[in-house]
């Protein structure tokens, strides 16, 4: 019987080409999508567990809660609070801490330095930790302070082919390079690790470069703390302890629920965006869902088709279930038989669609931003045979039903009405597809109408043709905020001499930080009223606002002429101003009473230094750092402070431009990377999520237009198929080829037109939340729901009339012949 | 072998009823060939469809070796259609994507016959019908004299004691349609019940009996000269 079946499957599947390319593709299609955002969905969830005591490991937290807001949540923690939990927590088997910085790295004195991503670890790394190691002794590592553990790649990328254990690599540590020993070689972090690392040194080697109080300071974090807890642990007693521990920490200072410490348990760090970004990278599993909702869409788009397609071709198996019944097959036979088919097609689109998901994996790497790799295993296996059941089931149900539901006679004789043919459900299903589609299509036009937006607003500020030059200037113990600023206005200086007369250069200025590196410096001070101010500061040069051609809007901008500027003047924004409520800035002082004598001189307009998802906040700017460090009272930093220089140059023959400002850079700052970008693609940089949004939503919609329109297709070709005697009547009857057409493509496009209905709100509600995020948005033009109807509509159009035209050129005394 | 009486047949749409069969009694016995008769639309059709019970009657009483099996559900009839009754078509109705072979076998498939029974018997049922040579077309290939005669060597190959033939010949021409009708004489003669609806007065004097209807009646039930019961 079985045979049987397969027999008559596969040889139906032979004869009816078409439909079964419609089905087998765009079934694979679907699949091949739900395959890949499955297995990114898997690898999200899959961050990392594969530590063996990975329930045991818990990252620490800290919360500073002063009222009022006035609320500090760091997930990197002050240096102390290693000892302080070893000593207190009994529970507390192990802890490592962690911290990253960038500096240079070189093989020998003579050779060419690297900028490399620096780990400082404690040695309890190692043993809480599964990363593997590949060569060194696991016990000794880190017993020294000068040694090194690198990846095998980093290795090979110093090493080459040598060995490289025991080999000396040169680190720049406190502006000098220092000797380190290799001592080990370990693993390359997993993909889904959220401890990504490349180079990793004793955290005791660190902290010799670090202020000394901050070490000490509680309300100074810098590194990731990583606790392992005894099996026999119980979370809630362990939290318990920490108020005690922390009165016993802070002393005089502790104010009960002031200084809270806390733990999250190492897997939850990856996709929860409730706590802050440490130094762990956290992913938003909203785009997982966008991925998972569009890739759902797209498979039951293709399992409709699916089921409409078989229940309107059902009228040429309809004789063969009439023979099946009079020669003895019950429903039942029937419909494992339906089913089988069903289940034998799935299948073949389940093996279409892993070889598709093979192709397409790069491209969705890229679109996902993603690094995965699909291997043949059990489980994809069995995530594959089950997509099969799964995908067989809802689309192979209902046409089973259908069909083996047919009575004998009646089908026989030629009089089967089917069911599905006139009622709502086949009309139901077409509108449904459409819906999704325009739904994609409009989300499609919005995402690309903001981002058009946000790369065409002004900004306030020249973007295009500026260059920016990052400085190997870093804090340290003997390199605080202000030296480093002189040092860079000294490099600034020196640069400039050396291409003044070059015409390629138009203009320079020096600043510790740049627009598009998010809020620059947080800060905040009490006024008078005790009431806390917030505002952000950056520190520039005399030239730095008119370089970059922002507006003053009253007052002046800094002068090089005017020797107190340096000292005492603050220009402020008009963010600011109003914030503040002053009338008049001019020749005001900030509210705050530790304030060096200052004066502000000047007002800026609004110009968009932070990415347009935020609105423009308070910011002052001043020439000498201390001019505003002095009188805050708590500071934060979005990015470590480290002077550039930016550089505006002609937009004549740029890339000789950039050799020379190399070749300039090397004189001036020997030794120093060659490190720039241009300001217009850092700025485009900060919208990069919504870019990888904009080619999955392109694509989503793409695949489902596509799989849609090959279900129409084939519908709008079965129709015709049954009214080729009514189309034979009215030719014969004196209609036209044109009206003929016009009068099948009617039935679809009222469909469509329905699907638009519907579709519209659903876009509009899904866009408005999305445009939330964004301090400015574009406008929703009704034009976008238009062209995305009108998308839609001519799509459909020229997909039915390819059939409807063919139909209606047919020589009428053919069709009513045949009939 | 069937027993009907009174037998009515209404077919409803919307906005009209039409009677197919109106008071219809017909007896037939085991090992008699029968021809029905009649006029398009006269309910020979509809008739041939309640005795090989792919239809129930709207009303009265049909008995098919000797149950009553008047107001049977879909799957009670096809448990007793099955092995019981063979059906022949006048488009032959064979499956496009099984071979000749397959065609003939598939109601053995649903008996639940094993495969070597299976292919005993539909290999004794095409050898009976000199159809061998082509057990492994598909049914295009065939003429339709062939396809017919493969029919039958479906309707024939689970020993079915009726066979229910509709207008066989109607898409033969005379040659093919000869051949056809000389073997269910055969099979006939060999004891098999057959009850064929037809247009051809020439078909239906290979029958016993001739039943002829008109707008649902029986008119007149005739005794072929040459033919005793």
């Amino acid at each position: 019987m079985l045979k049987n079946y397969i027999k008559i499957a596969l040889r139906s599947l032979f004869k009816q080409k078409m439909y079964s390319f419609i089905n087998i593709s765009g079934l694979a299609l679907g699949v091949a999508c739900c395959a890949l955002i499955l297995l990114y969905t898997t690898n999200e969830w899959s961050f990392d567990k594969f530590h063996s005591k990975s329930d045991r490991i818990y990252r620490a937290w800290t919360l500073e809660d002063y009222g009022e807001g006035d609320i500090y949540f760091n997930t990197v923690t002050p240096f102390v609070l290693k000892p302080t939990l070893e000593q207190s927590i009994p529970e507390v088997e192990q802890i490592a801490r962690r911290y990253v910085f960038n500096d240079l790295v070189k093989r020998s004195e003579s050779d060419e330095s690297f900028s490399t991503s620096i780990q400082a670890v404690d040695p309890e790394f190692f043993s809480i930790f599964d990363f593997e190691l590949l060569r060194g002794d696991s016990e000794q590592l880190f017993s020294g302070l000068n040694e090194v553990v690198l990846t095998p790649e980093l290795a090979s990328q110093y090493f080459e082919n040598e060995d490289p254990l025991q080999k000396t690599l040169l680190i720049m540590m406190g502006g000098e390079f220092q000797a380190f020993t290799v001592t080990g070689i370990i693993e390359e972090p997993p993909t889904n690790s959220s401890i990504q690392y490349e180079l990793l040194i004793p955290m005791e080697k660190a902290k010799t470069i670090l202020n000394p109080n901050s070490l000490l300071n509680w309300y100074s974090v810098t590194p990731e703390t990583y606790v392992l807890l005894n099996d026999q642990a119980d979370l809630s007693s362990v939290k318990a302890k920490f108020p005690a521990m922390m009165q016993q920490a802070l002393g005089e200072d502790y104010n009960e629920g002031e200084y809270e410490v806390g733990l999250q348990p190492i897997t939850d760090i990856h996709l929860n965006t409730e706590f802050p970004v440490g130094i762990a990278s956290v992913s938003d599993p909203t785009y997982s869902y966008i991925l998972g909702a569009i890739a759902l869409l797209i498979l039951i788009i293709a399992c409709v088709n699916f089921m409409t397609l078989s229940i309107s071709r059902s009228t040429s198996r309809a004789k063969e279930v009439g023979i099946r019944k009079t020669i003895g097959a019950e429903r039942h036979h029937l419909m494992y038989q339906f089913w089988g088919e069903a289940l034998l097609m799935t299948v073949f689109s389940v093996g279409l669609g892993a070889l598709i998901s093979e192709i397409l994996l790069p491209f969705f790497n890229q679109l996902s931003g993603t690094q995965l790799s699909l291997q043949l295993s059990i489980d994809s296996i069995l995530l594959y045979s089950g997509l099969a059941l799964f995908i067989s089931l809802i689309a192979g149900i209902y046409p089973a039903l259908v069909l083996s539901n047919f009575k004998p006679i009646e089908v026989l004789k030629g009089k089967l009405q089917i069911k599905g043919d006139k009622s709502l459900f086949r009309k139901g299903m077409v509108v449904f597809q459409f819906t999704i589609s325009i739904f994609l299509i409009a989300c499609t036009l919005m995402v690309n109408k903001q981002l058009d937006f946000l790369r065409s607003k002004d900004l306030g500020f020249q973007k295009e043709q500026v260059v920016i030059l990052q400085t190997d200037l870093k804090l340290g113990p003997q390199m605080g905020l202000s030296r480093i600023t002189q040092e860079s206005a000294h490099k600034k200086e020196l640069l400039e001499s050396q291409i003044s007369g070059n015409s390629n250069f138009m203009d320079l200025a020096s600043s510790i930080y740049t627009p598009a590196q998010q809020g620059w410096i947080g800060v905040d001070f009490k006024d008078a009223d005790q009431q806390t101010r917030r505002m952000n500061i950056n520190f520039v040069d005399a030239d730095y606002l008119n370089m970059m051609g922002i507006e003053v809007l009253a007052g002046r901008s800094f002068s090089d002429e005017i020797t107190s500027d340096e000292r005492r003047a603050i220009i402020v924004n008009q963010a600011l101003v109003d914030d503040y409520g002053w009338k008049n800035a001019i020749g005001k002082k900030l509210p705050g009473s530790n304030f060096e004598d200052h004066e502000i001189i000047g007002v800026v307009e609004n110009f968009n230094y932070q990415s347009l998802r935020t609105a423009v906040e308070p910011l002052a700017l001043s020439i000498n750092p201390s001019l505003l460090l002095s009188g805050i009272a708590n500071i934060g930093f979005f990015n470590s402070p480290s002077p550039r220089i930016s550089l505006k140059i002609s937009s004549d023959n740029i890339p000789q431009t950039i050799r020379e400002l190399e070749q300039t850079w090397a004189a001036v700052s020997p030794g120093a990377p060659f490190d720039f970008q241009f300001l217009d693609s850092s700025i485009d940089s900060q919208y990069r999520q919504e870019e990888r949004l904009q080619k999955i939503a392109i694509s989503g919609s793409a695949l489902a237009i596509i799989i849609a329109c090959l279900g129409l297709f084939g519908l709008a070709s079965l129709m015709i198929s049954r009214r080729v005697k009514e189309i034979g009547i009215r030719k014969v009857l004196g209609a036209s080829a044109a009206s003929i057409t016009l009068l099948v493509n009617k039935e679809f496009t009222i469909l469509v037109l329905v699907s638009i209905l519907l579709a519209v709100p659903m876009a509009w509600y899904a866009i408005g939340v999305w445009l939330d995020d964004f301090a400015y948005k574009a406008d929703i033009g009704f034009w976008t729901f238009l062209l995305a109807g009108a998308i839609a509509i001519s799509i459909s159009w020229i997909t039915i009339s390819i059939q409807s035209i063919k139909a209606a050129q047919v020589n009428p005394v053919k069709s009513l012949k045949s009939e | 072998m069937i027993q009907a009486r009174n037998l009515k047949k209404v077919y409803s749409t919307e906005e009209v009823e039409t009677t197919a069969l109106n008071n219809v009694n017909i007896e037939i016995k085991e090992g008699e060939f029968v021809a029905i008769m009649g006029p398009s639309g006269c309910g020979k059709s509809t008739l041939l469809n309640i005795m090989g019970l792919l239809d129930n009657p709207s009303d009265g009483e049909y008995h098919f070796l000797g149950h009553d099996v008047s107001n049977r559900t879909e799957r009670e009839r096809a448990q007793l259609r099955k092995g019981n009754i063979g059906f022949i078509f006048q488009s032959f109705n064979l499956i496009d994507e099984l071979t000749v072979f397959e065609n003939v076998e598939l109601p053995l498939l649903y008996l639940g016959m094993s495969s070597d029974e299976r292919k005993e018997k539909a290999e004794a049922a095409l050898e009976r019908m000199s159809m061998m040579h082509r057990r492994n077309h598909f049914p295009q290939q065939l003429s339709g004299g062939q396809q017919q005669r493969v029919a039958i060597a479906r309707a024939v190959v689970a020993n079915a004691k009726l066979i229910l033939a509709d207008e066989p010949t109607g898409n033969l021409d005379s040659d093919h349609g000869n051949e056809v009708m000389k073997v269910l004489a055969e099979l006939n003669e060999q004891g098999t019940t057959i009850v064929m609806v037809t247009h051809s007065p020439h078909d239906a004097d290979y029958a016993m009996r001739v039943i002829h209807l008109f707008d649902g009646h029986v008119v007149t039930e005739n005794m072929q000269e040459g033919f005793h019961v």
